[in-house]
């Protein structure tokens, strides 16, 4: 008995740590280093503005169906300094942005509500994708991928707006013809 | 036996970066990141893994699956637990399901054919109570290692292992029975 007690002790003593005798981590790079799991945010990314011409796409084939007057029901997430604070371009395109997002609103505000909520939810995944690779920026500011990926994620944010005020004034423009 | 950590630049140069800012940049799909908690955490999990197999060249394959799988797993670490255990219980599952997948290969020291015997040199170096497991039947050495080492409960053990909780307890006192003769 008091053998397998000496047993037990020695197994709880143990050293917790064994270093491998090769480095293993050159065969772990080569299984990760692969476009495969930087991808996250491009998919997120890529999702929303799938979804948003699609939305869009079947609201300018009937501009007039579920119009509202009303208030917007969707609340649109808010633009702030911390969004912008890596800006991957130039001063121009920081203004173009600031004046497209000024528009948003009332633009979004001449959509169906559920079109709205829907193109406000998608802008809300592209600017979550902005802040979590701003925060990683700023623990990792030479990371050159991570900079690719904001700047893809600031264009995918401009491609939905540009896709809402291109619809409204289509659909604008359909209106006034009939 | 080697004991330490093994360093390189991918740590020493980021000492001030915590591993909480790694895991979240690792997760980001930072490798660099990665490197750093692997660089942290590899002499754990090789050790997991070289007692629960008992062959140098399985537990090096274990430890390589165990960290790919985690990098792949790694959003949906939610940190309610410490990393370290996430990665733990991700080694273990990684060492059962490969030896499921392939009994002959990872049965242990005692039945790796004399062409594999380099595999054997550095348990040759370990203490005697790491050569007495490493000579345990495949299962009895599973709950040892388990129970015995790293503290897992009978139930805890029974269902990593996908066994009954009154098989662990046999197979333990088994082991210790096994290991008391050996160590006489």
């Amino acid at each position: 008995m008091e053998k397998i007690d000496d047993i037990v002790q020695q197994a709880k003593a143990l050293p917790r740590e064994i270093a491998p005798e090769r480095d293993l981590w050159p065969a772990i790079a080569a299984e990760i280093e692969t476009p495969e799991r930087s991808s996250f945010w491009q998919l997120r990314l890529a999702a929303s503005v799938f979804a948003a011409t699609v939305l869009i796409g079947l609201m300018l084939g009937s501009p007039e169906e579920g119009k509202d007057t009303g208030k917007a029901a969707a609340t649109l997430p808010s633009l702030n300094a911390q969004l912008v604070r890596h800006m991957p371009f130039d001063d121009n395109f920081l203004l173009n942005y600031r004046e497209a997002i000024a528009e948003l609103d009332e633009q979004l505000d001449a959509l169906p509500p559920g079109t709205r909520e829907v193109i406000a939810g998608n802008l809300e995944i592209v600017r979550e994708s902005i802040e979590e690779i701003n925060a990683a920026i700023d623990r990792d500011p030479n990371n050159v991928q991570l900079r690719q990926l904001l700047q893809l994620a600031y264009r995918q944010e401009m491609a939905i707006i540009s896709m809402v005020r291109d619809s409204v004034v289509g659909a604008e423009q359909i209106r006034t013809t009939i | 036996m080697l004991l330490s950590m093994s360093h390189t630049a991918a740590n020493e140069d980021h000492a001030s970066i915590s591993m909480d800012d790694d895991i979240a940049l690792a997760t980001a799909g930072n490798t660099q990141a990665y490197e750093r908690l692997y660089r942290r955490y590899n002499g754990q999990i090789y050790a997991l893994c070289l007692r629960m197999t008992a062959n140098q060249q399985a537990a090096e394959d274990a430890t390589q699956d165990a960290f790919i799988k985690a990098w792949r797993k790694l959003s949906s670490f939610r940190g309610d637990a410490a990393f370290s255990s996430w990665l733990h219980r991700i080694a273990v599952n990684v060492v059962l399901t490969a030896i499921r997948k392939n009994k002959r290969e990872l049965e242990g020291l005692k039945e790796l054919p004399a062409e594999d015997a380099a595999v054997t040199q550095q348990q040759e170096h370990l203490p005697d109570i790491e050569q007495a497991i490493a000579g345990l039947p495949a299962r009895a050495r599973h709950v040892f290692v388990l129970v015995g080492v790293y503290g897992y409960t009978h139930e805890q053990a029974a269902e990593t292992m996908d066994i009954a909780v009154g098989t662990c307890k046999a197979h333990l006192h088994r082991a210790r029975q096994m290991l008391a003769t050996q160590l006489d």
